[in-house]
């Protein structure tokens, strides 16, 4: 995997074209918590070769389009602008992919909570300890943030 | 729009029908194995008596008004079957707010088929169901 | 079908205790699980001791991603997969199934 400043992104992945790579498999984002990675996957269809290319973005989540170079990179660049909050710099296709309105937070970030494990009742809180006796923790599911959780210590009947 | 190919079910004898399979996402890749295992095959102008819409893979709220066209497009009497967890009721995707909570949300759903994804043997039963109701 | 076949999963109500991790393990919130405490006392025993008495225990196989971690992660094997061909049903609710029947899905010993 070849690992550019994100500067260096549309230069890379136009090099990759001139190599012979005729193919964007795909773009991927990935949420560290600290920096959003990019990653691209570009295939040479004359021998089956293939090249990621990596790049980090840190505060700053703007990265330049490539559509010029690999004009499939259209629907991943959307996903990233969607998913991952990612500003893509350069002549794009804005047409959101998958989400209707512009409401809450880009979803594919894990910072992002998602209302319906917030409103779903979770089955694991219920307890046969509600009677106290056992005086077990109270557990909160993956993915809620503690300052999430409603709980009003009762059912959720 | 896509018409609805005609298939044979050799595990039920007597079915003949017409599927219009809108293949959203991997679940899809079971209606080939069932082809592939001659579950169901695929036959020339077999006389169906009804038209059956097979959902199968996750519908996102995007999606969504598609369905509901090739099913308003499909011709009475049509019949709609609901494949894999993901048409059934969001599935694995369950909490995505971009994903539909269940297809039968937007059409009447006649027979759900469980699995994650179904085999293929289950699409059979899942017809099979059509035709004892 | 294959005997490795992902299929359905079956309960021995008997081995579970109502320890909560399978449904708390499970990615799609699929199980529920309903228990009450009581209290056994036994001869020559000092202390009365709590156990756990399951009421109710339901998969809901319209949401099941049949990933099997429910059936991994039981300490006391009572979950275990069924050979069961898949069931189909003509309501969502339908695919929802309880003691009763997970327990017919729970192969028998030595199968």
């Amino acid at each position: 995997m070849k690992q550019v400043p994100v500067e260096a992104w549309a230069a890379e992945l136009a090099a990759c074209r001139d190599a012979g790579y005729d193919v964007l498999d795909m773009i991927a984002g990935v949420d560290r918590s600290e920096w959003i990675e990019v990653i691209a996957s570009v295939m040479r269809t004359s021998d089956a070769a293939c090249e990621l290319v990596a790049t980090r973005l840190d505060s700053d989540h703007v990265i330049a389009s490539i559509t010029d170079v690999y004009a499939g990179a259209s629907w991943y660049e959307r996903e990233l602008a969607e998913m991952f909050g990612v500003r893509i710099a350069g002549a794009h296709d804005e047409r959101p992919l998958l989400r209707r309105t512009d409401e809450g937070a880009p979803i594919l970030l894990k910072s992002t909570v998602l209302g319906a494990r917030v409103l779903t009742p979770w089955p694991g809180d219920a307890d046969a300890s509600d009677d106290a006796k056992a005086n077990r923790r109270r557990q909160r599911a993956v993915g809620v943030a503690e300052d999430w959780l409603v709980s009003d210590g009762g059912s959720h009947e | 729009m896509t018409s609805a190919r005609h298939y044979s079910v050799p595990g039920v004898p007597g079915l003949a029908v017409g599927v219009l399979d809108l293949g959203l996402a991997c679940c899809s890749m079971e209606i080939g194995a069932a082809i592939t295992a001659g579950l169901l095959v695929p036959a020339d102008n077999t006389p169906s008596e009804a038209a059956v819409l097979l959902v199968s893979g996750t519908v996102t709220d995007a999606m969504a008004p598609a369905v509901l066209a090739a099913w308003n497009a499909l011709p009475e009497p049509r019949r709609a079957v609901s494949f894999g967890a993901c048409a059934n009721t969001g599935g694995p995707y369950w909490d995505a707010p971009t994903v539909l909570k269940g297809i039968d949300q937007v059409i009447p759903i006649e027979v759900y088929v469980p699995g994650c994804p179904p085999r293929p043997e289950a699409l059979i039963a899942g017809l099979a169901e059509l035709v004892i109701r | 079908m294959p005997s490795n076949a992902h299929s359905l999963i079956g309960l021995n109500p008997d081995a579970c205790t109502s320890c909560m991790i399978c449904v708390r393990e499970c990615p799609v919130w699929c199980i529920d699980l309903a228990s009450h405490t009581h209290e056994v006392t036994e001869e020559g025993a000092r202390r009365p001791k709590v156990v756990h008495v399951l009421d109710e225990f339901t998969i809901d196989f319209g949401a099941c991603m049949y990933c099997g971690i429910c059936v991994d992660v039981c300490p006391f094997d009572a979950l275990a997969w069924s050979n069961e061909t898949d069931q189909s049903a003509h309501s969502a609710s339908g695919l929802v199934h309880g003691i009763d029947q997970l327990v017919k899905w729970f192969p028998a010993s030595g199968s």
